[in-house]
């Protein structure tokens, strides 16, 4: 029931549900929860923030399925950037030093070389994903929503019964 | 315009936190068990299992209940286990993810304990048992000699001895082989060369000029003949620079295979005392007895003391590096996890004192013991302290009458310093049966001995054995005059003091290994049977120098010949080249005489 609830929110989140804004910063901070290991404290804040800030929140969780898979690809180059930033680069050893000497900062895991480079990862690609996202939407309410509720398909799904049980659990 | 904050969402919001704080707090215990279990078994390479935790915030304690460890080496037993341990938890450094202990009590440790199921795990890490697994190849890299009286009672047979296992006939024919070589390709150089034209149109030139003037020459014939003794000079100064090459390639190879030859000294001498080793005839030296009666001996004693110097390198890094260790299991790539650590902070992991009472419920210091940690840390430099650790016996009906053990590992600067003395009195010390004579030795009760010193990569220390009320029994040693001569000697022996001096590194120490037992031997048998030994030794040397005399003349022959003709002949050239370099040079300074402008 909640995966049905789910759906519904992540469509209606596509069809009508907040400005193509609202939806493209739900989807940048969800690929956060995506791009990097998910147990970790920045993800936690980004949660909070999600919660508390008007963006569309089905989004958000639209971001964090989609990029999860594209998070375990990227592992490898994450693995490689997080090595540099935290051991091949001695110019920042003073800076990792204090953080890592500095209270709660350490209980983000900052210093494991996949935290810091998907962390880093997703700060370089939030704002393309942002841009992305919103034109993406934009787009689609623009040229395939309609064709798609014009569509007979749909007009058929929506006469029947299937689609009748699914309005029960419609959010509206 | 719609609102930048979802207001509605801050009352769910906090009231999904302090649930989520209240079930942490009601699952801490499990989880910081689950979490125990887990790194401890990456650790170990083996279970590590705990009864449970219970967790006091407000006291800033922990107690950890029936801790059991496996042996990696063999799952159905425990390394170890505790029945109790508690530790006072200072909580500011856990805001930085490091944990402080101010006190920790151990109760109930036993060691070797047996387990109901198997601790193995099914995929152990690389590193588990990395540190077992480098110093038992470096035992097994130890020669621990044999030693055995067969040669002695029985007829020593040199016509055993098979040629193919000598190692200098084989590099002497390598050698002539090499010689061979570089001769042919010296001589193919030299003919390429060919001085010898050179040499003779210079010394042509040289005669027809010898007596010429201005006035039988002319200013033109001067001039003419003086460049044609600079090209004549020219082409011998170019065919001279191949040939001194050639000469110095020549002299550095002769002199090459001359120490190449010398050297075969050195493998006949090895050949002569693998054949007095394969004909099983004994070293009278004691130095060389020592390490055969007692090398296994000296090699389980020192295994423990390497491993624990070992584990002190690994965990307890020296210095302020950034330090990389794998990054924890999760469905995600697990990356690498680096700690900075920094002098006057907090180490990552640090317990200023323990206290652990462990029992020893078997063997020959059985009792119960108590020892103190002061200052262990996995970050020494940060830490500021070296580890400290002191044991002292509670009690116990039999085991050793004293004990004096206690330990520094001082990491806090790049130059390790550690020191382990360990003095154990009236302790019931080995029974084995002597390797190579089937003597079975009972050292009863005596001192054990442990002093070690390290300094960087600089190991030095003694490991002692010493008993004055050894029982011999004569075991499977045979009978006959040999093997009587040696039961003497041991059967009289009332003290055994063994000593294991170690040096080297703790990575690739060095062993030697003395003792009265092999002094007795040694004694007895040079006494009564050094004649025949010595005549059984000159049969074998006599018999390896007929093996190897002719392919050690060969090799010094063709050495011998290179020098006398290749290097000689080049040297000849070399000599002509020059004196008719000379000559021209002389023509040439005349002739520019005559020569105006020149």
């Amino acid at each position: 029931m909640l995966i049905l609830r789910l759906i519904q929110k992540l469509i209606a989140a596509l069809n009508s549900d907040g400005t193509p804004g609202q939806v493209a910063f739900g989807m940048a901070v969800g690929s956060a929860l995506g791009l990097t290991p998910f147990l970790n404290l920045h993800n936690f804040i980004l949660l909070v923030f999600a919660f508390l800030v008007n963006i569309s929140f089905p989004a958000v969780m639209l971001g964090w399925i989609v990029f999860a898979p594209v998070g375990f690809l990227l592992d490898p180059v994450f693995d490689r950037i997080g090595a540099w930033l935290l051991l091949d680069n001695t110019g920042l050893l003073s800076f990792w030093t204090s953080l890592y000497n500095t209270p709660v900062i350490p209980l983000s895991n900052y210093n494991n070389t996949i935290v810091l480079g998907s962390l880093v990862g997703w700060v370089v690609l939030a704002i393309p994903i942002y841009y992305l996202s919103r034109f993406g939407v934009g787009w689609y309410r623009a040229n395939v929503l309609p064709k798609l509720e014009r569509s007979k398909f749909v007009k058929a799904v929506k006469a029947s019964k299937v689609y009748s049980f699914y309005r029960l659990f419609r959010v509206d | 315009m719609r609102r930048v904050l979802r207001l509605k969402a801050i009352v769910p919001l906090g009231l999904l936190l302090a649930l989520s704080t209240a079930a942490s707090a009601m699952f801490m215990d499990k989880i910081v068990e689950q979490a125990i279990e887990a790194v401890g078994t990456d650790i170990v390479g083996a279970k590590v299992e705990l009864d449970g935790v219970e967790i006091d915030l407000a006291g800033g304690s922990v107690r950890l209940m029936g801790l059991q460890v496996t042996n990696p080496d063999s799952p159905m037993a425990n390394l170890f286990q505790a029945e109790e341990i508690v530790a006072d938890i200072d909580p500011v450094p856990l805001l930085e993810k490091k944990i402080l202990v101010d006190t920790l009590a151990v109760r109930g440790l036993r060691f070797d304990t047996p387990r109901e199921t198997s601790g193995a795990v099914e995929r152990p890490a690389e590193q588990t048992g990395l540190i077992r697994r480098r110093i038992d190849q470096w035992a097994q890299r130890v020669q621990v000699p044999a030693f055995s009286l067969d040669g002695l009672t029985g007829t020593v047979d040199v016509a055993a001895l098979n040629p193919d296992n000598l190692a200098t006939p084989r590099a002497a024919a390598a050698l002539s082989g090499a010689i061979d070589s570089s001769r042919t390709v010296w001589t193919e150089e030299l003919a390429s060369l060919d001085p010898q034209p050179a040499i003779d149109s210079g010394r042509a030139l040289v005669e027809r000029l010898s007596g010429a003037s201005l006035i039988s020459l002319g200013v033109r014939g001067a001039a003419q003949s003086l460049d044609q003794a600079r090209r004549t000079l020219s082409e011998i100064d170019r065919v001279r620079g191949g040939v001194q090459e050639l000469e110095a390639d020549v002299t550095n190879g002769v002199d090459s295979f001359g120490r190449q030859v010398r050297g075969l000294a050195d493998a006949r001498n090895q050949d002569i005392a693998a054949a007095l080793s394969a004909l099983s005839i004994p070293s009278l030296d004691a130095p060389d007895i020592s390490p055969a009666l007692f090398g296994e001996v000296a090699l389980a004693r020192l295994k423990p003391v390497l491993y624990w110097l070992q584990v002190a390198e690994e965990y307890l890094p020296p210095g302020l590096d950034p330090r990389r260790r794998p990054g924890p299991n999760r469905a995600r790539a697990p990356g690498s996890t680096v700690e900075f650590p920094k002098e006057s902070e907090y180490a990552g992991f640090a317990v200023r004192v323990a206290e652990i009472d462990f029992a020893l419920e078997e063997g020959p210091a059985e009792g119960n013991y108590t020892m103190l940690l002061n200052d262990l840390s996995s970050a020494p430099a940060v830490h500021g302290r070296p580890l400290q650790v002191a044991v002292g016996r509670q009690g116990g009906t039999t085991g050793p009458s004293s004990i004096r053990a206690h330990a520094v590992f001082d990491h806090i600067s790049e130059i390790s310093r550690d020191s382990i003395g360990v003095g154990l009195a009236g302790v019931g010390l080995p029974s084995f049966v002597l390797p190579g004579l089937g003597t079975e030795i009972d050292l009863g009760s005596g001192l054990n001995e442990i002093s070690l010193v390290r300094r960087g990569d600089s190991l030095s220390g003694r490991i002692r054995i010493q008993s004055d009320n050894v029982s011999w029994s004569r075991g499977s040693l045979g009978t006959g005059r040999v093997n009587d001569i040696v039961w003497r000697a041991l059967a009289t022996l009332n003290d055994v003091d063994v000593a294991i001096d170690v040096g080297g590194s703790i990575f690739s120490p060095r062993v030697r290994v003395s003792s009265n037992v092999a002094d007795a031997i040694a004694r007895n048998l040079r006494q009564e049977l050094e004649g025949e030994i010595r005549a059984a030794e000159q049969r074998v040397r006599a018999e390896v120098d007929r093996l190897v005399a002719e392919p050690m003349a060969q090799a010094r022959a063709s050495v011998a010949e290179v020098e006398s003709t290749v290097s000689r002949v080049v040297q000849g050239h070399l000599q002509q080249l020059d004196a008719v370099k000379q000559e021209l040079e002389a023509k040439i300074r005349d002739l520019r005489r005559m020569v105006p402008g020149n």
